[in-house]
């Protein structure tokens, strides 16, 4: 497994590569931000661990800048910024985890091991986008050719399922248990959402597959 | 008793006790005023009825002593005045119309004893218990002694009196709670400005962080207005001193926070993989390192809260050329050493660390001031950040390690030093080409 520690203080970034490298890992170090970005780009890595305040670039951007380059490449973020919104910041740009300095270099093994065994290279975009239209569950918004549209919660949770699930045909089931929940809706409240949505959104954007149910339709 | 009295008064609201004391000194004022009318009304009648009696006596008595009697009296036209001339033993000998010509007014034993010519008020009268005011003058016909009894009827002056205080015991509560109604509207209206400020300061005094709080500032332009926007003026300079404050500590919390999480990472892997005795020698002199950068942090905290809180300690004169081993010749100035030399070796490792080669230390008098210039080849920094610099927690060079940038507090701490000897540290372009940090204090006599 390939690790990239990003961390501006030598000593701590020395100390962390000789536990991972003793732990198994294959190292490398980066000692600000933009060298980091380079790397991450670069390099297939299986795990980032990231620290936030870095020279020439901050963590944060290094984040939005890797996820936006399509790299999906797991990152922990470990800072000594404790903040709430320095945690969900961070987590909302695209980093899968966050710990918060100082931690024992156990509990940080253990995390970055969940976050391997989770192991995710598929694309996970912090904002999700289909042929034109976007979607950002942390602002809630979406746009269509740059447009904003305003949707309802609960066509807004409709398009996030059917965009999470991009390509796929989705049921009209599984769209009412993972939509409607266990709040319950009529059986027709799908094909009713369904026709809220190609109104705000385009008629070609949701296709419907006969006797199955719904897919987005790819671009 | 007192203390009761004094403490239910102290706790009534504003509006009631002032609407108390209006009305108490309205109703003190209009009962003095009442009893001094009444007064004054009554001495006045009094005087123009006994003038009256005191003429009519004259007029009978000159027309008596000249040997007439005439029958009727004669009464001024358009006076009440009644008249009787009788005899020692209670004989009228003659009467003015109105008055009776068989029985005299007065009964002889009031006529025996009265006979001074003063006017005096009886009950005692033949015109039954209505308060008289009667003169008795003695005089005497051909040489026969007569009485000449002059009477006005007073119960007129009476009723009007009763009349005036029925008027009075009616209107002056009337005018006393009219009073009371209009004053506490009055203050109550006044106050509302005061119970929305207190209400504003209330929701203030609840509400937590966020953005700086506000109180309503009233419309009028009165005492209450100039109030509220003192107040708010406060609010707002206690709320980013807090504000400063809050991010101070957090800045400071987190800045400890990297060389400890520094320390027990080294200490954890060290301890978890196998370290030789060489390897555990490096990680001392690492973990020292990170210590001692804790500890610096903690000294500069600890100096910028005492310099925040009461400036330096002692005042000595001090020379500056020999603190800064310059042979400049003396420079006196008043202050703490210590903290000086600690300014100065901020500014000085400021410079070092931005300097290509060359850093450069020179003093000198200017006006009445000392200047230390501490200048570098660096790259300088642009005017725009001159002032950012001197904020704590700092780091302009984005591009260096934070191990080996300090933590951001080296031109703060130098700042707070020169102001609280009143002086202060200013950036400006180097002849070397990069910064020249001036220090300036004043000058004082040795």
């Amino acid at each position: 497994m390939r690790l990239l520690v990003v961390e501006d203080e030598r000593r701590m970034a020395a100390a962390l590569a000789k536990g991972f490298t003793h732990a198994g890992f294959s190292v490398d170090v980066a000692h600000d931000g933009g060298l980091a970005l380079e790397r991450a780009s670069k390099t297939s890595y299986d795990a980032i661990l990231l620290d936030l305040m870095l020279p020439v670039m901050s963590g944060y951007e290094v984040i939005r800048r890797l996820r936006a380059g399509e790299v999906w490449t797991p990152i922990l973020v470990l800072s000594a910024k404790d903040g709430e919104n320095d945690e969900a910041d961070g987590l909302d740009l695209g980093a899968d985890d966050y710990l918060t300095k100082p931690v024992s270099f156990v509990v940080l093994l253990a995390h970055l091991r969940a976050l391997l065994r989770r192991g995710a290279t598929a694309a996970r975009p912090a904002v999700l986008a289909v042929g034109g239209v976007t979607l950002d569950p942390r602002s809630h918004s979406v746009t269509r050719s740059g447009d904003s549209v305003e949707l309802t919660a609960q066509e807004f949770a409709m398009l996030e399922y059917l965009m999470r699930r991009q390509g796929q045909v989705v049921s009209k089931a599984e769209l009412l248990e993972h939509v409607w929940g266990s709040r319950g809706a009529e059986a027709n409240a799908v094909e009713v959402y369904a026709g809220y949505l190609r109104r705000k959104l385009g008629r070609e954007l949701i296709e419907t597959v006969r006797g199955v149910g719904y897919r987005l339709r790819l671009p | 008793m007192t203390r009761r009295v004094s403490s239910w008064w102290t706790t009534r609201s504003l509006t009631l006790r002032l609407t108390i004391i209006a009305t108490v000194v309205l109703a003190t004022g209009l009962a003095s005023g009442a009893a001094a009318l009444a007064a004054i009304f009554f001495h006045n009648r009094l005087a123009a009825v006994d003038a009256n009696l005191r003429a009519e006596s004259a007029t009978l008595t000159a027309l008596i002593r000249s040997g007439q009697l005439p029958d009727p009296l004669p009464v001024p036209a358009g006076q009440a005045v009644l008249a009787q001339v009788v005899d020692p033993e209670g004989t009228v000998r003659a009467a003015t119309p109105a008055a009776s010509r068989v029985l005299p007014i007065l009964p002889p034993a009031v006529l025996r004893s009265e006979q001074s010519g003063h006017a005096f008020t009886t009950t005692a009268s033949a015109l039954g218990s209505a308060p008289l005011r009667v003169s008795v003058t003695s005089s005497s016909l051909h040489g026969v002694p007569v009485l000449v009894v002059t009477a006005v009827s007073f119960s007129d002056v009476r009723a009007t009196l009763s009349a005036l205080f029925r008027t009075l015991v009616i209107a002056v509560p009337l005018v006393l709670l009219a009073a009371g109604i209009a004053t506490w509207l009055a203050v109550s209206s006044a106050l509302r400005p005061v119970d929305q400020l207190r209400e504003a300061a209330e929701e203030v005094a609840y509400t937590r962080g966020g953005t700086a709080p506000h109180l309503p500032v009233p419309r009028s332009g009165d005492e209450l207005a100039r109030l509220a926007h003192t107040l708010n003026l406060m609010l707002e300079r206690l709320h980013s001193a807090m504000e400063q404050q809050r991010t101070f500590v957090a800045d400071a919390a987190h800045e400890l926070r990297s060389p400890i999480a520094a320390i027990r990472t080294q200490l954890d892997v060290a301890l978890s993989t196998p370290t030789d005795a060489d390897e555990w020698a490096t990680v001392g002199s690492d973990v020292l390192e990170d210590i001692e950068r804790v500890g610096q942090l903690a000294d500069d905290m600890l100096l910028l809260a005492r310099l925040d809180s009461n400036g330096v300690g002692c005042h000595e004169v001090i020379d500056i050329s020999v603190l800064l081993e310059l042979s400049t010749g003396p420079l006196w100035v008043a202050g703490d050493a210590q903290s000086l030399r600690r300014a100065f070796d901020n500014l000085v490792a400021n410079a070092r660390r931005h300097a290509r080669s060359t850093v450069a230390v020179t003093a000198e008098t200017v006006g009445s001031d000392v200047v230390v210039m501490v200048d570098d080849d660096g790259a300088g920094v642009p005017a725009a950040d001159r002032q950012r610099v001197f904020e704590r927690w700092i780091r302009l060079d984005s591009a260096r390690a934070r191990d080996e940038g300090g933590a951001g507090l080296g031109l703060a701490i130098a700042r707070s030093v020169a102001r609280s000897h009143g002086g202060d540290v200013t950036l400006a372009d180097s002849p070397l080409g990069g910064a020249r940090a001036q220090l300036r204090l004043p000058t004082v006599q040795p």
